[in-house]
């Protein structure tokens, strides 16, 4: 009897406290990745991290002389217009995402790391792509943490803990840790082929090839890699299957993904079924639908500014990706009428000057070119919501000519090859526009312009050209710290160990 | 009627019993012998034998008895004629009983009247009136009088609350005049505490009590609307004037950040969830996100009280839910010794309680030259004269063991807009039974509210063409609403504005529901009125559906032809408690009172919703969904479960020092693993002055008692699962490999598990007095509140999975002051007149924030300028409103002191006010409640988009507008002071004046009719609908106050009402 209440009493005590509630409709450590199957899931959950690329696109995108963000009456006024001046401080919010995007891919990526080195799959050769995988898109957003914070954490595990303070390393400790990872991830993990929309051995190549071309800017003048860059460049031309599409608008069509030649590491986007990228910030149209289609509507933002949309001839391919001047409908001739700022129905009319002398204080609605890359063919393709369906290219085949190029170019200005390969960009599907004769500094930026507008490189490149702190269009020159984002305000609040860059 | 006839019954059978059921005819002749040789010879003669007392038969008296072929008893009448006795047969013995016993077992009833008064020869309405150890009783009707059927013998119980207890022998009496004289010491009512009641005058904690006589009169959705403006520190602001529309409800200030700051609601012993949340699939969809007041699924004529708990003294046995306040509402029930039948009902008409001036036609057609010839005020197009009607049926009896009450109420009520409303069917069943010479007491209470709520499409988000009242405000007013083939006018173009009346009409928007609650409790009293255990089972359940349409005819639906919304909801409350009570008094001085308990807790919600677009046909809308394209569903299941063991003690010395100790453990599954436990303690002290020795002589003094308590409570509505890290799939949001779609395991938040309840400690004292004879009553209350640990979602360390990480790291002190008086003014017989008064003064500050660092919210977007328009900063009230300073507008733009943002008001106001009237007049009476706050102000971002000055064409505007555009302004461009508005406001909340019928049917025990206006004015200088508004500008989680944007405006309503009692 004794023993039967004494059952009963501890049947009782510990049903009746019993708080251990899972969550019905998400899983958590203790439910996912019992199978092999998910750990495709898993590696999914990694790759839409790098859907941050298209704010990188336009965040970085509009500090350089790519991109403005005009304020537009009392529309966008914030954090972007700072972008384009410079003028931007460590309290900037659009920085500071920038800073928490880019870690959360390396955040994301290592607790997949450790998901994987904790579960039994992990001897599977299949699990063991995707773990090479992972660390690549690791390397790849700690490549970007560094080239735009020089001075961040390195952290490599999932652990969070809010008492223990992650380390600063120095822009070369993170050089050196992606360069050793994308060492060993091309020549030792990632297979010569994989799946669309997921990265192979000449993906890692093709970023190695990147750091090292800008490794005068990460560790000084004395460090080139400019050999490295041709032998990485060679592998990929010689033995994998990338080639450059001769159609310049499919390689950003909405149909891209299919017989996809030339974009080597891509952000896979469908309409319906990825994560939302925020195009309606570079979809900075309004009043477009009786061109585009119902969906194709945008926020009225951001324009390319009038010296780099001039640097496109009239003839080139490249310059239909912009949106300018008069509008019409999809037929091309019934003009597209809509109000204006003053209130005046009339026919849109995309205007290249801005009028007013500084379009970050104050532009009118209508004033800039507009970017139309994922639009170029004029029509949205199978846009079913207003996102995108056209897969973004991070790093393409058209870029490792261009880096070869550039590394030729560099080690010889008069090389030859160098020269070829340009124009074989310049001049790729019958391009009508002359061949360059000589290469020098302004030409090959300007042709890295028109090759790559809005594809989130500009930055990139103007800084390792010395151009990024010039004056443009409506913007003075600034001081060369600006090369460096500040480390947001909220990050060296919440950790002591992280000092400020230079100059903020 | 139902007394009467047991009564008759009665007398009929006592009748049968001297009726011989056989009757043999005799023959007995003899002369002048004594009783007993005629007893005697009898029984020789017929076998018949006499049993009789000695002293009751006079055996030697002479008689003479004469009888051929008579029946037996004719016999025995002859033989005891004379004498003061009766008799009874049974088969041949002849029983002779004394006339005392047989006068007792034949007494006839006769009715008694009586009328009862109190000491002024006032009516006393409800009085009961019982028959001393019987089970009969009446309760005395409008006029005070009774009438009962008694015997000479009957005692009569007369009681009501608040006056003493008398017994009546009733003897010979036919009118009975009964004066009840008030019985201070039962003057101060029992009211309900969280598990067990005590006298009001031992409280020790802060607490209000309003009951359903003082509860507002007309078209009331919900209870928290009963209670607005009676009780100090308590805040209600509707968060607008749409029927079922949610209410705020606010004890003692704001205690949270992006938790919750509502009150606990307690119905009859059960703890509700209070929250709905919803699993509304896409961003496309362009419907309300109004949510229903749950508490709305009460009928208020069902309620009997709502006590408010307001510090932590009294809070504390409410733990983890405990900071924000508690509400406890105790429903009718059954009444021992009475049936009552009772009807009551209203019907309500509402208008608009003022209308936001814009450009009349004509005012239009002078800045726009050319413009159409139609005059159409688009506000009168959208808003209606809304009818409602209320009726409300009642049952309910009850004799010394079992009672009951049934109820069913309908309520219809249309919303000023078109479209809109609320009607709700409410059933409710009471039942009490006592067992076991009343050592169990089992009491049951079912409610089941069937409610159906007409939603509009209110739209507050910017880049879509804003909804009704957007459109109505701005809509061009020399436009038609139809073409003249009858169809809606819509404006082509790609001018953003669409006919809102068509925008009103055709889109529906219906949620449809089934709210239950339940409960069965059971009390088992070891030791009768000393040790009981109590067990208390509920289930709350409500099964929700939504269905939405936006038919491709309509201006919204048009582009992808048609869209439905069908969403199913179900939330579900269980709850398990036992406590055990001791009560006892030791040496008459001490009086000892302890509770301890159990109580288990589990709240799931589900839900299920699906969008579609691209019908075929819009007749079937949202029921033929699976009939669109492009469906995209969502759903979720969450569970948590609260567990926790409370203790009580109360100790009351001589009826002068009382002490409450409270201690609650709770254990909640929303808490992080190294906090699942929690334990909130409190302890308080009460004096009562005005029974020491000294104090006697105070005659003006009759009660005088100071109070003071500290007291920890919790706030465990952050959310479920906030402490985990998990993996969401999300269909929406996957990627492609190879062509083959794979949904991602995306990684949600970053776990804490330390995460825990925020936490308010709260000092507290009050002094409660009654003066002048019970004249004056009131109480003085300050308190200090600390909430620490407030939930805040601060920097995530990068690099992390989210770039922001939950902890408790916020404070905030909440500070003030409340008086509440009650009056009685005049008191005669044929006039009357009380107050109540009460005024509370809060200031709320932010002591603490992470980094304490500013955190920018209160974002307003649409037309106007968007962007935060509050901030959460350390030493500023929670709600501050802060943007530029606007200096006016200089050739046609606007110009502020500097770009420099500064503080601009705050939206909590410094003093809320209610002051209630009540006054009779023979048999009319006159109700009058008026409310007030001061010092807060209002966003105002309704005019910030109407005044624009780029609105002209096409877009109406005000003359703000219209003299802007004028001077070649274009749009608004920051949040500023100038859209920041004083909120202060006067309201005449409610007036009601009802008439007592005195000339009934005696039928009919009360009847009275009554006509009540609602909002019938307000005085305030805010150019919006109304000051009182909430909308939800939620940014950085936290939810914004004292924003109006497009806010379905305030009714103003005049209700007739009529109640019977039979």
């Amino acid at each position: 009897m004794k023993k039967i209440a004494l059952i009963l009493v501890a049947v009782a005590l510990t049903c009746c406290t019993d708080l251990q509630i899972a969550p019905n409709s998400q899983l958590t450590d203790q439910s996912a990745f019992k199978t092999k199957g998910e750990f495709l899931n898993g590696l999914a959950g990694v790759y839409t991290t790098i859907a941050y690329w298209s704010e990188v696109v336009y965040k970085p995108g509009s500090s350089t002389d790519e991109m403005v963000f005009p304020a537009r009456g009392g529309d966008w006024k914030g954090d972007l217009q700072p972008m384009y001046l410079h003028t931007w401080t460590s309290a900037n919010g659009e920085i500071a995402g920038v800073y928490s995007g880019l870690s959360k891919i390396i955040a994301v990526s290592n607790t997949f790391i450790d998901v994987i080195d904790a579960s039994s799959f992990n001897t599977d050769p299949d699990i063991k792509v995707m773990r090479g995988e992972t660390r690549f898109l690791r390397a790849f957003g700690y490549f970007l943490m560094m080239d735009y914070f020089g001075n961040v954490p390195l952290v490599t595990t999932s652990a969070y803990d809010p008492k223990v303070l992650p380390k600063q390393a120095t822009r070369a400790d993170i050089y050196n840790f992606v360069k050793t990872e994308l060492i060993d991830l091309s020549t030792n993990v990632l297979p010569k082929t994989n799946s669309y929309g997921r990265v192979d051995k000449f993906a890692a190549e093709a970023l190695l090839a990147k750091l090292y071309l800008n490794s005068q800017v990460y560790l000084g003048a004395a460090n080139t890699n400019l050999a490295d860059i041709v032998t990485l460049t060679s592998d990929i031309m010689t033995n994998s299957s990338y080639s450059l599409d001769p159609d310049f608008k499919h390689v950003f069509a909405w149909n891209n993904d299919i017989g996809n030649k030339e974009n080597i590491f891509t952000m896979v986007c469908d309409s319906r079924n990825t994560a939302a990228v925020n195009i309606s910030y570079l979809f900075s149209i309004t009043d477009l639908s009786a061109k585009y289609g119902s969906f194709a509507s945008g926020w009225d933002g951001c324009a390319t500014l009038p010296t780099f949309y001039k640097s496109f001839e009239a003839t080139d391919i490249r310059t239909k990706q912009w949106i300018a001047g008069p509008q019409f409908a999809a037929d091309g001739v019934t003009p597209i009428i809509a109000t204006d700022d003053q209130g005046v129905s009339r026919q849109l009319d995309y205007v290249v000057n801005f009028k007013s002398a500084q379009p970050v204080l104050n532009a009118d609605h209508w004033d800039g070119v507009r970017g139309g890359k994922y639009l170029m063919d004029g029509v949205g393709g199978t846009m079913v919501t207003s996102s995108l369906n056209n897969d973004m290219p991070i790093l393409r085949f058209a870029d490792v000519l261009m880096m070869r190029a550039e590394a030729l170019y560099r080690q010889n200005p008069a090389s030859t090859e160098a020269l070829s390969l340009v124009n074989q960009v310049r001049q790729r599907g019958g391009n009508p526009v002359a061949k360059f004769t000589t290469l020098n500094d302004a030409n090959f930026l300007a042709e890295r312009g028109r090759e790559f507008a809005w594809e989130g490189w500009r930055r990139n490149d103007q800084i390792r050209f010395g151009t990024y702190n010039d004056a443009t269009d409506y913007k003075a020159a600034s001081d060369a710290f600006h090369n460096l984002f500040p480390i947001p305000q909220p990050q060296i609040q919440s950790n002591p160990n992280l000092k400020q860059n230079t100059g903020y | 009627m139902f007394k009467k006839t047991k009564v008759f019954l009665m007398t009929t059978a006592l009748c049968c019993l001297s009726i011989p059921l056989f009757s043999q005819a005799i023959t007995f002749n003899i002369k002048n012998v004594t009783v007993k040789e005629a007893i005697e010879s009898l029984k020789d003669n017929s076998g018949y034998s006499f049993v009789y007392e000695r002293n009751d038969l006079d055996t030697k008296k002479i008689i003479s008895v004469s009888a051929t072929q008579k029946s037996i008893n004719d016999i025995v009448n002859q033989i005891i004629r004379g004498q003061n006795v009766g008799y009874e047969i049974t088969g041949k013995s002849i029983a002779i009983t004394s006339k005392r016993s047989q006068t007792s077992q034949e007494q006839s009833t006769r009715k008694i009247n009586g009328s009862i008064t109190d000491k002024n020869g006032d009516a006393i309405i409800g009085a009961t009136v019982m028959i001393k150890g019987g089970k009969t009783g009446t309760v005395s009707d409008v006029n005070g009088n009774f009438s009962l059927d008694v015997t000479d013998q009957s005692t009569l119980v007369i009681s009501y609350v608040g006056f003493a207890k008398v017994e009546i022998n009733v003897g010979n009496q036919r009118n009975l005049i009964v004066k009840l004289q008030e019985d201070v010491k039962n003057l101060e009512e029992i009211v309900v505490v969280g598990y067990g009641s005590i006298r009001k005058s031992d409280a020790t904690g802060a607490l209000s009590v309003i009951k359903s006589d003082d509860f507002n009169k007309g078209t009331v959705t919900s209870p928290d609307m009963l209670l607005n403006g009676h009780v100090a520190g308590v805040q209600v602001t509707p968060g607008n004037g749409q029927p079922g529309a949610n209410t705020n409800v606010r004890i003692r200030g704001v205690n949270s950040i992006s938790a919750s700051s509502e009150p606990l609601y307690v119905i009859d012993g059960v703890p509700v969830d209070n929250s709905r949340s919803s699993a509304f699939a896409g961003n496309d969809l362009a419907l309300s996100s109004t949510t229903l007041n749950p508490l709305s699924m009460i009928a208020a004529s069902d309620i009997e009280s709502m006590t408010i708990l307001k510090d932590a003294s009294a809070t504390a046995i409410y733990g983890s839910r405990g900071a924000n306040g508690v509400i406890i509402i105790k429903t009718k029930s059954g009444k021992e010794g009475t049936t009552s039948i009772s009807y009551s009902g209203s019907t309500g008409m509402s208008t608009v309680s003022k209308e936001i001036e814009v450009l009349t036609a004509d005012q239009y057609r002078s800045f726009v030259p050319g413009s159409g010839t139609a005059t159409t005020n688009w506000q009168d197009a959208i808003f209606r004269t809304a009818m409602t009607q209320n009726h409300n049926i009642m049952f309910s009896s009850g004799n010394n063991t079992t009672s009951y009450r049934a109820s069913l109420s309908a309520s219809l009520q249309d919303g000023i807009i078109l479209n809109t409303g609320l009607d709700r069917y409410t059933g409710r069943f009471n039942l009490n039974h006592k067992m076991f010479d009343e050592r169990l007491i089992i009491s049951m209470n079912v409610n089941n509210t069937n409610y159906k709520f007409n939603n509009f499409l209110e739209q507050q988000t910017s880049g879509a063409d804003g909804g009704v009242i957007d459109n109505a405000l701005k809509a061009d007013p020399t436009q038609p609403i139809y073409n003249t083939d009858g169809t809606f006018k819509e404006i082509a173009g790609s001018i953003s504005v669409r006919n809102p009346v068509a925008l009103a009409k055709q889109i529906s928007d219906i949620t449809d529901g089934d709210r239950l609650i339940a409960n069965v409790d059971a009390t088992l009293f070891f030791i009768p009125k000393v040790l009981s255990f109590k067990t208390n089972i509920s289930y709350d359940a409500d099964n929700v559906i939504r269905k939405a349409y936006e038919p491709s005819a309509s201006s919204i639906g048009k582009t992808v032809n048609g869209r439905a919304l069908l969403e199913n909801n179900r939330y579900t409350n269980r709850l398990v408690e036992t406590y055990l009570t001791y009560n006892n008094t030791f040496n008459t001085k001490h009086v000892l009172n302890i509770v301890g308990g159990y109580s288990w807790q589990e709240f799931n919600n589900y839900n299920q919703s699906t969008i579609a677009t691209g019908f075929v046909s819009d007749n079937l809308g949202a029921d033929n969904i699976g009939g669109g394209i492009n469906q995209v569903t969502q759903n979720n299941h969450e569970v948590n479960r609260l567990i926790s063991f409370y203790g009580r003690a109360n100790y009351n010395y001589d009826n002068k020092y009382l002490l409450t100790a409270t201690v609650r453990e709770d254990g909640s599954s929303r808490f992080g693993a190294n906090n699942r436990w929690a334990t909130f303690p409190s302890a308080a002290l009460a004096w009562k002055l005005s029974e020491e020795g000294f104090m006697k002589d105070m005659t003006n003094i009759n009660e005088l008692k100071l109070r003071v308590g500290y007291g920890v409570t919790g706030n465990q509505e952050i959310g479920n699962f906030k402490y985990s890290s998990t993996y969401a799939i999300n269909s929406s949001a996957g990627t492609y490999f190879g062509g083959t779609f794979y949904s991602p395991y995306n990684i949600t938040g970053i776990a804490n598990p330390n995460l825990k309840w925020e936490q308010t400690s709260q000092f507290a004292a009050g002094v409660d007095f009654v003066l002048f004879n019970n004249m004056l009553k009131g109480s003085v209350d300050y308190y200090s509140k600390n909430t620490t640990n407030l939930l805040l979602a601060i920097d995530a360390i990068q690099p992390a999975v989210s770039s922001i990480y939950l902890d408790n790291i916020g404070a905030m002190t909440n500070k003030g002051v409340e008086l509440t008086l009650d009056a009685e003014v005049v008191n005669t017989s044929n006039f009357k007149w009380n107050t109540n008064f009460n005024i509370s003064y809060n200031q709320n500050k932010i002591t603490q924030l992470y980094n304490n660092k500013d955190i920018n919210y209160g974002v307003v977007s649409g037309a106007g300028a968007s962007g935060n328009t509050q901030i959460l900063r350390v030493g500023e009230s929670f709600g501050t409103f802060y943007g530029q300073q606007f200096t006016g507008i200089v050739n046609g733009a606007e110009t502020f002191a500097s770009t420099k943002l500064t503080v601009l008001g705050k939206a909590l106001p410094d003093y809320i006010i209610g002051f209630t009237n009540n006054f009779s007049f023979h048999h009319f009476d006159l109700s009058v409640v008026l409310r007030s706050a001061l010092g807060a102000s209002v966003y105002n971002n309704t005019r910030a988009e109407i005044s624009q000055g780029n609105r002209l064409p096409g877009q109406n505007t005000n003359l703000e507008g219209a003299q802007f555009h004028a001077a070649g302004g274009g749009g608004i461009t920051y949040p500023s002071s100038r859209w920041v508005e004083n909120a202060d406001f006067l309201r005449l909340d409610n007036m009601t004046l009802g008439y007592n019928f005195r000339i009934i049917p005696t039928v009919i025990k009360s009847a009275r009719l009554y006509v009540t206006a609602q909002n019938l004015f307000v005085l305030a200088g805010y150019k919006g609908y109304d000051p009182e508004v909430n909308n939800v500008a939620g940014s950085n989680g936290i939810k914004s106050i004292g924003i109006d944007y497009n806010t379905y405006p305030q009714a103003r309503t005049y209700s007739l009402g009529l109640n019977i009692n039979f």
